[in-house]
């Protein structure tokens, strides 16, 4: 979202940058075009009053022209200005004043009709004829525009002189021509100008535009419309009177190429912002929120399963893959801080029982030994050790009577005595029967906290063995080799990990003290694991193998039982009627097989698989 | 030690049964006469007169709770009859242990020994000489021991 929110502003920032640079430039070189059309009309317009001035001169230096007005060559006009000669020079008006400003002769021809008709005022104004008249020298020339009753006209002013222009002037010879919508066209052809004469009211207008805009009646004005700009500028006669506005309509098509590149790049930044926002949004998809929707799910799932063991698989290795894998190891430390925390706990609980019961045994030992040794020593004890001495006294005559009651006396008292004595070894013995009841009671205690089993949790075996070589001693004295069957890390079984590593701890140890004992520098231990193919169910055997001192049939039948132990010390350990119990609490079973006296031994533990 | 006087013994222990052996079978092992009229009448008719060896009896004093065991300690040491040999249980619930106390013992006698008698001690050795100095006057036994080692414990205590 914000990247979309990114492009739209770079999009309409663009949009304005181009828009106020790029379309002023364009509108800047629209504008100069259209002041160069403005200037080609104007040019060609030049050009047509620059021809008929050319004209005007060849016949206003004329000699025969010179001798007409004087008088002496009559039929100038008919020889040279008949009907004929003016349409094909193309002229509406012909006029010829002499010196006194009396029309000598003057025509005008209409360019529809071809007819040729007496010039009257009526066409031109006479004040403008009057000024037209005023040359001062012979090669004086006035030339421009007047306003007709047919409309503009381009008309141009020679004073009539010799042919080599010398003086005197004789009279005034002014040609004018219409500027008709023929000669406009071939104005636009000429100068490839789209332009046009606009009549008085729309020179009005523009007069009145030029005042709004508080601009000079003889500037270029422009006015810019939807598809082209209209540029007019007043056409003025000889001496400042308004004629007519020359309208040149210039198209649009620059500021339109300035719109449409606009346009265009405004149309590629949308496509490619938009190709960007979709391409960064599959990316997004492909790369970040799919990946990371799916490490989410796998995060609760581990989070409502609560099985650590669960690892997200994400094979990559961008931020994305290096987040699962940490995920992973976190998992990963999580699941054997929790392990260690159950078995620190287990242990910790463990210890804690152990030395309760330790204290609790222990003190009512106390008055157990001690009344037994009380027994021991009254009835060790001689009681009246002097009896037969006394008997003996007694039986003899020379014994005097005072010393045979006395005699008789302590005899009484020690027969007393034996009776108390007997009666306060009766007295130990019941103190000594009530503790040793306490001690069961004590023992049966513990035997309901055995029924408190610990939750059977997931234990691959590579690793148990693993943790639990650890009890062998680092010597060389023997040397034994630990060899650990690659196939035990594809077995994982269900146990109770303290328990099952304490029973291997147990048993290994066995094996090492049964291989020291064959007096034998090195031996082996073998371990490994299959599917137990004897159990109804997917159970894993785990076998054990030494080359120790082995066990004898006898020793066999006998091996699982309580207190048995094949050491020298008597120092059982834990011992395997304990391992034996531990295995059976996780629905487990040993079993032990030997070939004999230093033949080696085998220990099988089966336990149901995970 | 104690130049032929009475021994003078306090024991703390929170077993009852305990407490009564220490009572009877101690005394015994630590000497005192157990005095009979078979005993008095066998020195009469059979043995020479001044051949009877007087025997300076041991007294025993038992609490059950460590904090008594302290309060007796200064007791004794205020009336100038202070203890020969203090025997303490480690485990005295639900009061202060056996080790507790005897640091509190060490406030007021710096040098009597010291033997702690217990089935199971939750504090390491070396941690309690630390506590209870001097390690030459504290000592351990470990329970169940017949009152004649006990005893002999004792003797071998107040010889040091």
């Amino acid at each position: 979202m914000i990247f979309v929110l990114i492009v739209v502003a770079f999009g309409l920032g663009s949009y304005g940058i181009l828009s106020n640079t790029l379309t002023p430039a364009f509108d800047e070189l629209e504008y100069q075009a259209s002041e160069a059309d403005m200037a080609r009309a104007r040019q060609g317009l030049s050009t047509f009053v620059d021809a008929l001035g050319d004209f005007a001169t060849d016949w206003a230096h004329w000699d025969d022209a010179f001798e007409f007005m004087l008088g002496n060559y009559p039929k100038f006009v008919d020889v040279n200005l008949g009907p004929e000669t003016l349409n094909n020079v193309d002229l509406n008006i012909v006029l010829l004043y002499d010196m006194t400003g009396t029309l000598r002769w003057g025509k005008y021809v209409n360019d529809e009709t071809d007819e040729v008709t007496d010039f009257t005022d009526s066409i031109v104004s006479t004040e403008l004829i009057r000024r037209l008249q005023q040359h001062q020298t012979t090669l004086s020339e006035l030339d421009g525009f007047v306003a007709s009753s047919y409309g503009p006209a381009i008309v141009s002013s020679r004073p009539i002189a010799h042919s080599d222009r010398s003086g005197p002037i004789v009279g005034t010879l002014i040609l004018g021509q219409l500027i008709n919508s023929d000669r406009v066209q071939q104005l636009g052809r000429m100068t490839e100008v789209d332009l046009a004469l606009q009549p008085t009211k729309s020179v009005q207008r523009s007069i009145s535009l030029a005042r709004e805009r508080n601009t000079s009646d003889n500037d270029v004005l422009q006015e810019v419309q939807e598809d082209a700009r209209i540029s007019s500028q007043i056409l003025r006669d000889i001496h400042g009177g308004r004629v007519a506005t020359l309208v040149v309509r210039s198209p649009r098509g620059i500021s339109g190429l300035g719109r449409e590149a606009v346009q265009g790049v405004m149309i590629s930044i949308a496509t490619l912002g938009s190709a960007i926002i979709i391409g960064i949004w599959w990316l997004l998809r492909r790369l970040v929120v799919s990946p990371i929707g799916r490490l989410q799910l796998a995060m609760t799932e581990i989070q409502h399963s609560d099985d650590l063991s669960q690892r997200i698989e994400m094979l990559r290795s961008d931020e994305v893959g290096q987040l699962a894998a940490a995920f992973n190891t976190m998992i990963g430390k999580l699941e054997e801080s929790k392990r260690r925390n159950i078995e620190q706990s287990f242990k910790a609980g463990m210890a804690e029982v152990a030395a309760g019961v330790l204290h609790n045994i222990r003190n009512m030992l106390m008055p157990i030994v001690n009344g037994v040794a009380t027994a021991h020593e009254s009835i060790a004890r001689p009681i009246g050790q002097n009896t037969s001495r006394a008997i003996a006294e007694l039986c003899s005559e020379s014994t005097v009577p005072e010393r045979k009651v006395k005699l008789l006396h302590y005899l009484d008292a020690a027969h007393d005595e034996v009776i108390e004595e007997r009666g306060q070894i009766l007295e130990n013995l019941d103190t000594v029967s009530r503790q040793l009841d306490q001690v069961t009671r004590v023992l049966q205690d513990q035997e309901l906290y055995m029924h408190e089993v610990p939750v059977l949790e997931s234990v691959n075996l590579a690793e148990a063995i693993d943790e639990a070589r650890e009890i062998l001693p680092a010597t060389n004295e023997p040397a034994v080799d630990l060899v650990i069957d690659s196939e035990l890390g594809e077995q994982t079984v269900k146990a109770h990990r303290v328990g099952l590593l304490q029973v291997l701890s147990n048993i290994l140890l066995n094996a090492y003290e049964s291989i020291r004992r064959t007096g034998q520098r090195s031996g082996q231990i073998e371990v490994r694991a299959g599917v137990d193919k004897s159990g109804g169910d997917h159970r894993v055997r785990l076998t054990i193998r030494d080359t120790g001192a082995g066990i004898t049939s006898d020793s066999l039948l006998r091996i699982f039982d309580r207190g048995y132990t094949s050491k020298v010390d008597g120092d059982g350990g834990l011992g395997l009627h304990w391992s034996a119990n531990t295995l059976a609490g996780m629905q487990g079973r040993i079993e032990a097989a030997s070939d004999g006296t230093d033949r080696g031994a085998e220990f099988h533990i089966t336990l149901e698989a995970a | 030690m104690n130049n032929g006087q009475a021994l003078r013994l306090l024991l703390a222990d929170d077993e009852e049964a305990v407490q009564k052996i220490y009572g009877s079978q101690l005394l015994q092992h630590m000497g005192n006469s157990v005095s009979s009229q078979v005993s008095e009448l066998e020195r009469e008719l059979f043995e020479e007169p001044g051949a009877v060896e007087d025997v300076s009896p041991t007294t025993v004093t038992i609490c059950s709770q460590g904090d008594e065991a302290v309060d007796l300690t200064t007791q004794a040491i205020e009336a100038g009859t202070p203890f020969d040999v203090i025997i303490l249980d480690v485990r005295m619930p639900p009061g202060i242990n056996g080790v507790e106390a005897a640091e509190l013992i060490r406030d007021v006698d710096t040098t009597v020994p010291i033997i702690f008698l217990s089935g199971y001690s939750d504090i390491p050795k070396k941690e309690i000489d630390k506590r209870v100095p001097p390690p030459n006057r504290v000592h351990f036994i470990s329970k169940p021991v017949r009152m004649a080692q006990l005893a002999e414990k004792i003797r071998e205590v107040i010889d040091d």
